[in-house]
């Protein structure tokens, strides 16, 4: 039984995030919308401009997104297995260490070992790069999820008799599932907006959405800037509330099970 | 007379600021663009000068001339800056939209190339984007003009061009034959046909004027555009890379004043200080880009006059970018550009 106080602290708890959002995101888009009436429209909906970038920035984003957690799975795995060792503390180390370099510290450094190789100012080479700066996000959130794995379950699994691949199977992947959608969910959406490091490891030849946006605010053509940016985020909306609305139905699903 | 005026021009600037004397809170914030050397040579030949003059405190400051920052300070009338180097095109749309002060004040402009004092602003120097190579990628022929940047087979190599329409159009239009003084209006379809050939080729855009020297001293491409005077203040540690001025474009840059300063006197007197010819020849020794005012070639050595933009061999090979034209078009060069990049 909750009580009143409960049942208002709750609803008060659902009704701030919503309050947040159509301060801080509806209103300065609808706001957006109004004085850039005459720019933005359902004409650059439908034909919209730099239509090739977004593919780029969108593909980008995606192979840095699955590379990421598909190459810091295994590490999360590794710490998780050496949880109560000195081990787990070096592997977080390791890498946590990347982070603390500056971005610029970064991409120059990549840009000069790069070099040496036939990948210098390539789409390889923004790949790579992206997916070092990434990767030690990816990881945190997947140790989080490792985390949460009870010994139980574990402990039951052997019980019945599961060999280790099954009760990897079937116990300790499934639990991990949903931080790796956040982690997918988390560098997807923080990469899209990337443009420093396109422009510099790429040698300014694949330009994203920001590195567009940004040419135009560098020449003071605002509107222009404005009205790329607001179909990109129409975009990006309508597919990440499919995609949401997707995980949370199975989520869902999942639990009436 | 001429003479007389700028006499009294340089009068009154020394007595203005020893009226200012009283006053020494007074503060001007100079805006200049990009840094290194650059920045170097404006605090040297201007900055501490003109504090040590009058005792008047500058701040000096760097910005990458995005036009956008000015603008957004002027319309909300947030204006912290006083003096701000400006490009050319920037120049000719700020005074259409209303974002310069008028100047108090000017220097005598008898001296002064046609065309680089306004009521509005004085301009400082013309500053150019060159063809440069790497010596040891052509031990043979040297490539010196745009005809050779786009002929891949006798001058073969990675090549980079700023990331920017504005001067790549040109090249593209003299590579294909016509001639730098009938460049403008552009024609952009024969311009982006004759880029198409080229892009193959073109392993880096570059963004900023530090780059192209970098990319051509570490090897990463063979030949490039670039900067005159990020190559001239190389100095003697220059030893791998040549430039051509045959048809290399020089573009103005100016000293405005943005409108809501609160210190517009002292800001006028600080550009006029500024045009002098002593202090624009020791700018040019330090920079390598060519001083506005004709009188500064007295006070500079031979051996760096040469190396000028203004500089008259120099001014004969190379042309002006015309910012009116571009001031127009820049807009859709942009959008036309990014496109065709991705192509």
């Amino acid at each position: 039984m909750l009580s009143v106080k409960q049942n208002l602290s709750k609803s008060f708890l659902r009704f701030f995030p919503i309050l947040f959002l159509l301060i801080f995101f509806v209103m300065p888009i609808l706001l957006w919308i109004f004085l850039n009436q005459n720019l933005f429209s359902i004409h650059s909906i439908i034909h919209p401009p730099f239509f090739k970038q977004f593919w780029v920035t969108g593909l980008i984003a995606l192979i840095t997104a699955v590379s990421s957690v598909v190459l810091s799975y295994p590490v999360a795995l590794l710490w998780w297995v050496n949880k109560k060792t000195k081990w787990s503390v070096t592997i977080v180390f390791l890498v946590f260490v990347p982070i603390i370099l500056g971005l610029l510290t970064r991409n120059y450094a990549w840009i000069s070992i790069l070099s040496y190789t036939p990948f210098q100012y390539s789409f390889e080479a923004v790949i790579l790069v992206m997916l070092y700066i990434f990767i030690p996000f990816a990881f945190f959130i997947l140790i989080q999820g490792f985390g949460n794995i009870s010994n139980n379950t574990l402990e039951a699994a052997k019980i019945m008799g599961a060999n280790i691949f099954e009760s990897y199977g079937k116990v300790i992947f499934p639990q991990t599932l949903r931080h790796i959608n956040i982690a997918l969910f988390f560098v997807f959406a923080n990469s899209l907006c990337y443009y420093i490091t396109p422009a510099m490891i790429g040698g300014g030849k694949y330009d994203m959405i920001g590195n567009i946006v940004w040419k135009y605010v560098d020449k003071g053509l605002f509107a222009e800037a404005s009205n790329i940016s607001l179909t990109f985020i129409f975009y990006v909306l309508t597919i990440f509330t499919a995609v949401l609305f997707f995980i949370f139905r199975r989520r869902k699903n999942n639990l009436s099970r | 007379m001429k003479r007389l005026l700028y006499l009294f021009a340089v009068v009154q600037l020394i007595v203005g600021c020893h009226g200012n004397q009283s006053n020494k809170s007074t503060k001007i914030t100079v805006v200049s663009y990009g840094g290194g050397s650059y920045h170097q040579s404006h605090v040297d030949a201007f900055i501490e000068p003109y504090k040590k003059l009058t005792g008047i405190n500058i701040d000096p400051l760097v910005w990458n001339a995005e036009y956008g920052k000015l603008k957004t300070m002027v319309e909300n009338k947030q204006v912290p800056w006083d003096v701000v180097e400006v490009t050319d095109a920037q120049f000719i749309r700020g005074k259409s939209e209303n974002l310069f002060e008028k100047l108090t004040l000017l220097p005598d402009t008898s001296n002064f190339i046609k065309g680089t004092v306004n009521e509005y602003g004085v301009a400082n120097v013309y500053w150019t984007t060159v063809l440069a190579y790497n010596i040891n990628s052509f031990p043979n022929r040297k490539p010196s003009t745009w005809k050779d940047f786009w002929n891949v087979k006798d001058f073969p190599g990675k090549r980079a061009l700023y990331d920017d329409p504005r001067g790549n159009l040109e090249f593209a239009l003299i590579a294909d034959g016509v001639s730098k003084d009938s460049l403008y209006p552009l024609d952009i379809n024969r311009a982006f046909n004759k880029l198409d050939e080229i892009k193959p080729y073109i392993k880096v855009w570059w963004k900023d004027g530090t780059q192209p020297v970098q990319l051509l001293n570490d090897k990463s491409v063979d030949l490039t555009s670039a900067w005159n005077g990020r190559i001239f203040s190389l100095g003697s540690a220059n030893t791998q890379i040549e430039f051509s001025w045959n048809g290399a474009v020089s573009e103005l840059d100016w000293w405005v004043i943005p409108r809501g300063s609160n210190n517009i006197e002292t800001a006028s007197r600080f550009i006029v200080f500024a045009s002098e010819p002593e202090k624009m020849a020791k700018q040019a020794q330090i920079v390598g880009y060519g001083p506005v005012n004709k009188t500064s070639f007295t006070y500079i050595p031979d051996s760096i006059r040469h190396q000028l933009s203004t500089f008259q061999k120099n001014w004969d090979a190379s042309f002006v970018i015309d910012s009116e034209w571009w001031s127009e078009n820049e807009n859709a060069m942009m959008k036309r550009w990014i496109e065709w990049k991705s192509k």
